[in-house]
């Protein structure tokens, strides 16, 4: 049984359907790779989910309890965190306080912020292995360390599921390997995890699963090594023929 | 490894605290240096303006919004006191108190249809509210005197250096208590939510809720500070409410610089000073606020503040 279910999601923005009819199911534990297209309503399904849009029909699941149509911030309390498609963090606060926001512990305890609160935003920036000193302003952070500390910032609320929206985008190759291996060992602690990505070869390696959209439709769904020799994700992702894609893997 | 000890160097005695503590000194021994009553008179008046203009500033530079009614805040808190002592006889600091739980609640009022709005649509929405009060207040003459407003309200001070001492007092019990909330959990959820408010919504913050009580926070301050001014002047008229009293505030933080605290002090105090010593040029002087905020703008877009604090370097950026 998934712990997060959703059945027959669909939004549409005027004439343009983003998201027709999905289905999906997302075990405990396990990474679900989303691939596909530009387009193919790969953020749209992230933003239905945690919130950020609402459906126009559908159901969304998270343990049996039908959260759909709430508000982001309950989701979040819920156990559902997220990053953003362009690294999104609050520019003029210092890492360590774009943490401390998120803590839930702290929001409880508003008026001070005790020791563990620090402690426990510190230990999180050490683990995704943030080098920048807590007191910078985020907004003076190179790109990998800003989508480190959009992970730094989800994994604050202590979620069960994180979905990351191309976390690597927009990074060297080092760089993408070093934020696969936060993304696996995030995993490691038992988060689940939902991952949006173009980059093929890193969401082949990570993922436990992978779901291949287009239209706003699922294609196909499986194993990275059945989704890489599946003729419908080749004509409708690649589109270039089969032994372009297989190098992908 | 990264440290607790990183995020703040604490237990220092930082050139901040030793620029304060002079200027409180400056302060108290002030009336001793000068015995001239007018002085004293513009410092309280700048005083009442200064806890306005951090009530407003608290709001847009903290929460990023931009209210264009709040001067209905208040003039809540002033009227609240020229209706409580016809009636009744209590304690003054109970009737300041009064004055901002009233300008509380009317924030809650308005806030809760208003902060439905976003951007321009919710300060001019707040610059409704503000004007339907204005206009109640000059037409229900029998509850509010009309143009002529509430007069004889007790002074519970006698003398003018009381006044400036107790105004000092109220400022920076204001001032202290801004910077405890903002630096706390709280207060970093509200600049959140000034930085990004669908972020913080992501981060787990309730949004509208937290806006609902960083407003109604600015609005008892400045309910405050209009039930002192009320004993202060011993009056109170429309002017409290005015659209006019809301952007001379504006102007004073603006002045000052947005998102400071320190910049709402500042620009209170220039405009105040400017107001009362270029009395002698009439309308005239009226000219001169926009141009001297104009000059500052293009040389310090941050404010006067930001002008210090590009120049002295001690104030640390943007946050508390």
């Amino acid at each position: 049984m998934g712990i997060l279910r959703i059945q027959n999601l669909t939004k549409s923005f005027k004439k343009l359907t983003a998201v027709s009819g999905l289905a999906l199911e997302v075990k405990k534990g396990e990474v679900l790779g989303l691939m596909g297209p530009n387009g193919s309503g790969k953020t749209t399904v992230i933003n239905l989910i945690t919130g950020f849009l609402n459906p126009d029909s559908g159901l969304i699941k998270w343990h049996d309890e039908d959260i759909t149509g709430w508000k982001p911030y309950k989701i979040v309390q819920k156990g559902i965190a997220r990053t953003f498609q362009q690294a999104r963090v609050f520019p003029n606060m210092s890492i360590f306080d774009n943490v401390v926001i998120s803590l839930a512990k702290a929001k409880r305890s508003c008026l001070s912020l005790k020791q563990d609160h620090k402690q426990k935003a510190l230990e999180i920036l050490n683990w995704v292995d943030m080098k920048t000193k807590p007191s910078t302003l985020a907004s003076q952070l190179p790109q990998n360390e800003l989508r480190k500390l959009e992970i730094a910032r989800a994994m604050g609320s202590d979620p069960e599921l994180i979905l990351l929206d191309e976390p690597v985008s927009g990074l060297t190759p080092e760089e993408s390997d070093s934020i696969a291996k936060v993304i696996t060992r995030l995993n490691e602690t038992g988060v689940t995890l939902i991952v949006i990505e173009h980059v093929m070869r890193m969401l082949m390696k990570i993922s436990h699963r992978l779901i291949v959209m287009n239209s706003g439709m699922k294609v196909c769904e499986g194993s990275p090594e059945e989704v890489r020799v599946n003729p419908t994700v080749i004509e409708a992702y690649f589109g270039k023929g089969e032994e372009e894609f297989v190098n992908f893997g | 490894m990264l440290r607790a000890d990183s995020c703040k160097e604490e237990g220092k005695v930082s050139p901040q605290t030793i620029y304060v503590v002079a200027l409180l000194g400056f302060i108290g021994i002030l009336p001793l240096l000068s015995q001239d009553p007018y002085l004293l008179h513009v410092m309280i008046v700048a005083n009442i303006l200064a806890m306005f203009a951090l009530s407003w500033d608290f709001v847009a530079g903290f929460l990023g919004l931009i209210n264009f009614g709040q001067a209905m805040f208040f003039g809540a808190g002033a009227y609240f006191i020229g209706f409580l002592v016809k009636a009744y006889s209590i304690p003054p600091i109970f009737g300041m108190i009064g004055g901002g739980l009233m300008a509380l609640l009317l924030s809650l009022i308005v806030g809760i249809p208003c902060l439905r709005l976003r951007g321009p649509y919710y300060s001019i929405a707040t610059l409704a509210f503000s004007q339907v009060l204005f206009t109640l207040a000059l037409g229900l003459t029998d509850l509010t005197g009309g143009e002529e407003g509430i007069r004889n309200i007790p002074k519970f001070i006698g003398q003018t250096v009381g006044h400036y001492y107790f105004s000092f007092l109220l400022l920076f019990i204001i001032i202290v208590s801004f910077k405890f909330l903002l630096r706390s959990p709280f207060g970093k959820q509200l600049i959140s939510i000034r930085e990004d408010d669908r972020l913080s919504e992501a981060a787990g913050i309730n949004t509208g809720l937290y806006k609902i009580f960083g407003t109604a926070i600015g609005a008892f301050i400045a309910g405050f500070a209009g039930a002192y001014s009320s004993y202060f002047h011993a009056q109170v008229n429309p002017d409290t409410l005015s659209i006019g009293l809301t952007f001379y505030v504006v102007a004073a933080v603006v002045f000052g610089g947005v998102g400071t605290l320190y910049g709402a002090l500042i620009g209170a105090y220039a405009l105040t000073f400017l107001n009362e010593y270029l009395y002698f040029m009439m309308e005239y002087r009226l000219l001169i606020y926009p141009l001297a905020i104009m000059l500052i703008l293009l040389f310090s877009p941050n404010g006067l503040f930001g002008l210090f604090r590009e120049r002295i370097k001690v104030f640390g950026h943007g946050n508390p």
